[in-house]
């Protein structure tokens, strides 16, 4: 059995703000808090030097997947209930790291 | 007791899978049935939800991995190592043709003699737990481009076929005789993945490559059969579209990202799927706040994004203000008239006040109980062979046929979707606020039924269908151009005064009389 871990990257706009910040976002206001192409690339770069693989990159968050141990060394959890803390080195780009939840199916 | 979820799941070829049957109920084994096993007695042949979870953990430990926990079997993957030492048998390769065109290798038991190829649990612990395991074979697939004749269960109604029953009822036939099909509008629809059916082929139906999103595997596989059949409601409206498949749903944040990265880049999405978390006092998770983001975005990036409104859920992201969320509504045989589908949701959004779901509404089944739960078997749809949908109640006949009976408001989002790429189509410059405008305005009234939650349908908007059915012909028409939506925002009265007057003229001989028909009509 694999342990391969996925989560979604949350980064920091050039305004400072993010899209986890709480509240409605939508088409009007979405732009204000998505991060700039600078930002995902330098995120991208600094999570694979870590160790992650990189998925898809943007436009709203970075994909990244892992070993659990990679994962638990770095944001101190390798998924729920477990909360991600995002570590110094990478807090000026990341805000946030998020394990997915999957949806039902209206069949 | 409801067989254990465990999503949509790829089988890889080199693996062998194994039905394991956990003890039965009636105290004698599957395998050792003195007469055939038919609905009246199979209920001696099912096994306890407690065995079925003892089995279940203990076919973990042993390192094999656990597809899908049934009533009566359950479904295991393993490598033929595994299989080889942990049941001291040699397998060996066979080939087999499954269907004219293909043939599939898989891995059988090196033995002659039937009763051989039954395994024998291994271990203490899993013995008295198990009566048998047997090593899959590959059915023979019997898929027609035609759909089967299938029988109706006494529970249900009369089903639609795609494309034919479905585009007469929201009109799209009409449309299409006009020449709006929908041509070279990328549809991008995150789901269950897509399967190469000749459905499509048969009817030249254009399928951009399967992407895969975040956690997705196989693109060429979809083993539940859900994104394969409601393709075939996207082209039912917009016969010439362009579909892209996602395989996605384990992120669908990051099924949206690769949603709006794609190229071509979709105009039109459609979603049938969300989450059941809109209710007084939720608060969005970090997740489905990056959700949000995505759903925004794509908006923003000038796609029009549809999503089913649930089944009884009060879903998110069907609640969101920027998409155009999808209701249901029945279509009864053999008069057509319309009513609030009772299998739809209907509901007024907590997370964002002042927003009611849904916007208007595709077709979806009412709720009928068949096999002990609430099913909505409305429209017949095309699905790979052999997977779960295809064995979904009620039965089409077969559960390696091709084609399911499925159509809650997952079928209702497709519909729109493909509407809404007519209207794209027609005039590219329309954003998706004003695509969805038209679309609302465009719906013809249902008044009758009531939905899942009991909201009743009455003349006008009302809270069970919003603006009512989508209306292929009617909403192609209002994006016809400036004078058209002034002629359809006009009183009746108006409306009347414009066509004498010779103001619809500017759109050449016959457009008028066209308009007055598709109102005498609807």
């Amino acid at each position: 059995m694999t342990d391969r871990v996925a989560a979604e990257v949350v980064l920091r706009s050039p305004a400072g703000t993010s899209v986890v910040d709480g509240g409605a976002v939508d088409a009007e206001s979405v732009g204000r808090h998505l991060p700039d192409a600078g930002t995902i690339a330098a995120a991208s770069r600094r999570l694979s030097g870590l160790g992650f693989q990189i998925g898809q990159k943007g436009p709203v968050t970075i994909a990244i997947t892992g070993d659990g141990a990679l994962f638990e060394r770095t944001f101190g959890t390798s998924g729920p209930p477990g909360e991600p803390r995002v570590p110094d080195e990478l807090a000026d780009l990341v805000v946030a790291v998020t394990f997915p939840e999957r949806p039902q199916l209206h069949v | 007791m409801a067989p254990e979820e465990t999503g949509p799941e790829t089988v890889g070829s080199d693996e062998v899978i194994l039905q394991v049957s956990p003890r039965s109920k009636g105290g004698t084994a599957l395998f050792d049935a003195p007469e055939p096993i038919t609905a009246d007695n199979v209920d001696a042949y099912r096994s306890t939800p407690e065995d079925i979870a003892a089995a279940s953990a203990e076919l973990r430990a042993l390192g094999l991995r656990v597809i899908h926990a049934g009533e009566t079997t359950i479904s295991v993957a393993a490598t033929p190592e595994q299989v080889e030492e942990l049941f001291s048998i040699k397998l060996r390769k066979e080939t087999k043709a499954v269907h004219p065109l293909r043939e599939v290798e898989y891995f059988a038991p090196a033995v002659d003699a039937p009763q051989e190829m039954l395994l024998q649990p291994p271990g203490e612990q899993l013995a008295p737990l198990i009566e048998g395991i047997a090593v899959a074979e590959p059915p023979i697939l019997m898929e027609s481009p035609i759909p089967p004749i299938a029988p109706i269960d006494p529970a249900a109604y009369r089903y639609l076929f795609v494309p034919d029953d479905i585009a007469v009822v929201i009109r799209a036939s009409r449309a299409h005789r006009l020449g709006a099909t929908g041509q070279n509008v990328v549809v991008a629809m995150i789901d269950s993945g897509h399967y190469a059916h000749p459905f499509f082929n048969y009817h030249g139906y254009r399928i951009l490559g399967v992407l895969l999103g975040p956690g997705s595997a196989d693109p060429g596989q979809d083993t539940l059969g859900h994104g394969t059949g409601e393709s075939a409601n996207i082209f039912a409206a917009a016969p010439d579209c362009q579909l892209r498949p996602i395989k996605g749903l384990n992120d669908p944040t990051g099924d949206f990202n690769v949603a709006v990265s794609s190229t071509p880049t979709p105009k039109v999405m459609t979603n049938s799927w969300g989450y059941d978390v809109d209710y007084p006092g939720f608060v969005l998770t970090p997740y489905l706040l990056t959700l949000q983001a995505a759903v925004a975005n794509a908006v923003a990036s000038g796609i029009v994004v549809c999503f089913s409104a649930g089944n009884g859920q009060q879903s998110f992201p069907g609640s969101h203000p920027d998409v155009v969320s999808v209701g249901g509504v029945h279509v009864n045989y053999p008069s057509l008239d319309l009513e609030a589908s009772s299998y739809a949701s209907s509901f007024d959004s907590s997370l964002y006040p002042g927003r009611h779901v849904p916007d208007l509404c595709g077709i979806t089944g009412k709720a009928v109980n068949i096999g002990g739960s609430a099913k909505a078997p409305s429209h017949l749809l095309p699905v790979q062979p052999g997977c779960t949908l295809d064995g979904i109640l009620p039965t089409t006949g077969a559960a390696n046929d091709g084609w399911g009976l499925f159509s809650g408001t997952s079928a209702a989002s497709p519909l729109v979707a493909g509407v809404a790429a007519l209207m794209r189509a027609k005039d590219p410059s329309k954003t998706p606020a004003q695509i969805k405008a038209a679309l609302i305005k465009s719906a013809t009234d249902v008044k009758a039924g009531s939905t899942f939650q009991g909201d009743v349908a009455g003349p006008g908007w009302d809270k069970a269908t919003g603006a009512g059915l989508v209306d292929a012909k009617y909403a192609w028409l209002v994006t016809m151009g400036d004078m058209a939506e002034r002629f359809f925002t006009a009183s009746p009265e108006e409306q009347q005064r414009m066509v004498q007057s010779g103001a619809m003229g500017a759109f050449g001989p016959g457009f008028a009389d066209e308009i007055v028909t598709t109102l005498r009509t609807r």
